[in-house]
């Protein structure tokens, strides 16, 4: 008996965490704030940090107001977690990530 | 005569003093096409090159701000050089360094790949590229090949160089985000650390002439001058915005403001 919970258990934890992956799937246009973007090196380092992450069409670096635009191509999604793990390797705080109120 | 000799040669050493002690003085600017966000300098003859990495393209324009040529479709051009009349252009994008003249555009063969590039110093068969992400200086001499510097803080570790200039035996690095100038030899023996006592923010450019050493305060608006032994002579602060380059032609610097969509020239006065 003890068994079976401890495997229903973990199955249920297996697809909390899969649903929670699937509800942080972002598509259409994006706008993310991100600190210290102002430096031009650090911005376009960002930028070759984000061009490499798969169904990314577009970047867009703000310098001036400090945000980027990201569109997702047309029947693809990215993961939030990908997006945000990307930034932080480029040596930047991501911060909100919101749809893009132009689109 | 020895009277009339000795006269001559104090009045030779009270001009030199002179001239060396004389401060840079803001002269004027050179407003450039609007929408333009000038990254870095080269000067060939009377005419200047400016990178303007977020329009992907680079201009020529003359000291009065005319646009008399452009090289488009460059996928971030950053810290630019020139070189027996040749430009070199590091393509932040592709991570490469691409090579104009006479209308030519081919890429440059370096020996090392570097991983973002960008700035770069050539004369004849010497090479020196500021590799961003690498945090180190990729330096070719003849075809061959070091490394100088890795990641970190302390000194003689870079932390995202962005420039890097070679004057004789000596290579000087705009150690940007340690917010410093480090010097090396050619073996990558550090000789001299500038500008950690002068509150410098992010120094992201560097130039020589045969007496100074001046560098960007990004951050602050500002271009530290020192002279060539590493003293602060000057700080320059008057429209200068976000100072992203400098460049020592004769007896004018010229400063790349890169949120005015200007150059400012100051001169020895």
């Amino acid at each position: 008996m003890k068994k079976i919970v401890f495997v229903l258990f973990i199955g249920l934890m297996a697809i909390g965490l899969q649903a929670q992956d699937t509800q942080n799937e972002l598509k259409g246009t994006l706008k993310i704030e991100v600190d210290g973007l102002s430096c031009p090196f650090c911005a376009y380092g960002l930028e070759k940090n984000l061009i490499k992450v798969e169904g990314i069409e577009t970047i867009k670096i703000d310098v001036e107001n400090a945000f980027v635009l990201l569109t997702i191509s047309e029947g693809k999604s990215v993961n939030e977690k990908t997006i945000r793990k990307n930034i932080k390797d480029a040596g930047f705080t991501p911060k909100a990530i919101t749809k893009d109120p132009n689109e | 005569m020895n009277r009339l000799s000795s006269l001559v040669l104090i009045v030779i050493l009270f001009v030199n003093c002179n001239e060396k002690d004389k401060e840079w003085v803001f002269d004027r600017k050179i407003e450039l096409p609007e929408k333009s966000r000038p990254l870095a300098l080269a000067k060939i003859g009377e005419e200047i090159w400016f990178s303007d990495p977020e329009n992907f393209r680079l201009l020529k324009v003359d000291l009065k701000g005319t646009v008399l040529d452009s090289l488009v479709g460059i996928k971030r051009p950053m810290n630019i050089d020139t070189d027996n009349g040749k430009l070199y252009v590091p393509e932040f994008l592709t991570d490469t360094v691409w090579v104009f003249e006479n209308g030519n555009k081919m890429p440059l063969s370096i020996n090392a790949k570097p991983v973002a590039p960008a700035a770069l110093f050539v004369k004849g068969d010497t090479l020196a590229v500021a590799d961003f992400y690498k945090h180190s200086i990729i330096l070719q001499i003849i075809g061959k090949v070091s490394l100088i510097g890795k990641e970190g803080h302390k000194n003689g570790d870079l932390y995202y160089p962005t420039d890097v200039k070679i004057v004789g035996d000596k290579m000087y690095v705009a150690d940007a985000y340690n917010n410093r100038v480090q010097v090396f030899d050619l073996s990558g023996n550090l000789m001299q650390v500038l500008g950690e006592q002068d509150g410098l923010k992010v120094a992201s450019a560097i130039d020589l002439n045969g007496n100074y050493i001046a560098a960007t305060d990004q951050e602050n608006s500002r271009v530290l001058v020192y002279t060539i032994d590493g003293s602060l002579f000057q700080i320059l602060n008057i429209n200068i915005n976000y100072p992203t380059d400098v460049l020592f032609d004769g007896n004018s610097l010229y400063i790349s403001n890169f949120k005015d969509n200007s150059i400012s020239i100051y001169v020895k006065r």
